[in-house]
């Protein structure tokens, strides 16, 4: 059994330095998930040196070029989309709880799992978010996503927190700007505070967002980009007029301008 | 400790708690694997994971929401009780953009 290694190493030089000598005899695993730089990827495993041999460097990115540039040779996996069985598989086991359809609802499944291009993630939410729902219920949603243009998978996300109550959208929007990655303990003090009592029930149940093992609030990238979408639409060129703000330099410029409307939330 | 137990049936039980607390979860929730086996085997030849003679790279790519981070779980959980020494990091992109102090956390 391996034990964990994943502990603090500082900063940037004196974190890979403290990784060589670390981990320079020791047959390893390690996953380095979500790398966007070449920079990055050299930060954290810059050569093969820094690991004992027989060690395995297991590198996730959207972009595939990070893994064009290293020292070390990097053998390259591209993870396609699922094939039309599969799909259908994963959207059946988040509507229906099992592998399949039920007889009654094998044409519109199958019609649903279509709208999310067998993007794993799209199958998930769309199933989710059909999850227990009458028949003449599906066909007016996928009449949603219907409309949604082909391969948008943001528009897909967005049909969800649409089917949410208005207060579980200020409490969804809250959490994709400022509260990812925290302790659930601390946003739901935060959101009572606010007299909104979260009921995070809902949100897992449309698979928006989950709680780790560690006690933290998670969502997938893709679904925090959505909301935060949502408040950046409201005012793509005046940060000022938007319910949220997040992202330093706006803040700067609304508070240089002095242009912050009534409606701004302050960041916590 | 497990002596004190009267029926196997509860060694079993104490045991299982005891080891699960030693055993780190997985770095990501793994339910509803669909598809992830085929990938596994094709990327077993490429990784040789009971070979020791050198340090191998693996990158896995494609688009957002495609499943990486969830394939990645699954063949750290599948492979890692080969090595001395396992770690996950999750979210490299997001937590170092928070800046040194994210990349500390790692």
């Amino acid at each position: 059994m391996g034990e964990d290694i994943g502990t603090m190493v500082g900063n940037n030089f004196k974190g890979s330095v403290e990784i060589k000598s670390r981990l320079g005899k020791r047959r390893v695993l390690l996953v380095l998930d979500d790398i966007d730089s070449i920079e990055k990827l050299n930060l954290l495993a810059g050569g093969r040196d820094w690991f004992g041999s027989g060690s395995r460097i297991v590198i996730t990115t959207r972009d595939e070029t990070v893994l064009d540039y290293h020292d070390a040779e990097i053998e390259k996996f591209k993870m396609e989309a699922l094939n039309d069985r599969d799909s259908l598989k994963l959207f059946c086991w988040n509507a229906f709880g099992v592998n399949r359809p039920t007889e009654k609802f094998e044409y519109m499944a199958s019609r649903a799992a279509n709208f999310a291009n067998s993007i794993p993630l799209a199958l998930c939410v769309i199933g989710s978010n059909l999850k227990g729902k009458s028949i003449e219920e599906w066909e007016i949603d996928l009449g949603k996503y219907r409309k949604v243009p082909h391969a948008d998978i943001q528009g897909v996300l967005e049909i969800s927190y649409y089917s949410l109550s208005e207060l579980e959208r200020k409490i969804f929007l809250d959490c994709a700007c400022f509260f990812k990655g925290e302790k659930w303990v601390y946003v739901e003090r935060v959101l009572e505070a606010c007299d909104y009592s979260p009921c995070f029930r809902v949100f897992a149940s449309k698979c928006l967002m989950t709680i780790d093992e560690n006690g933290c609030l998670e969502m997938h990238d893709l679904i925090q980009d959505m909301g935060r979408e949502v408040v950046r639409k409201k005012s793509l060129l005046i940060p000022g007029k938007r319910s949220r703000l997040w992202y330093h330099k706006d803040i700067l410029q609304v508070l240089k301008e002095n242009s912050a409307r009534m409606s701004i939330l302050p960041p916590f | 400790m497990f002596l004190a137990c009267r029926y196997e049936s509860d060694i079993i039980e104490k045991i299982v708690k005891y080891i699960s607390t030693k055993v780190a979860p997985a770095p990501v929730q793994l339910k509803h694997m669909v598809g992830l086996d085929t990938r596994f085997e094709e990327v077993k030849s490429v990784l040789h994971v009971e070979s020791n003679d050198t340090v191998r790279m693996l990158g896995i790519y494609g688009a957002g929401g495609i499943g990486k981070t969830t394939f990645a779980a699954y063949l750290y959980d599948k492979i890692r009780h080969h090595f001395e020494s396992s770690t996950f990091l999750l979210n490299v992109r997001e937590k170092s953009d928070k800046g040194i102090k994210g990349l500390e956390d790692l």
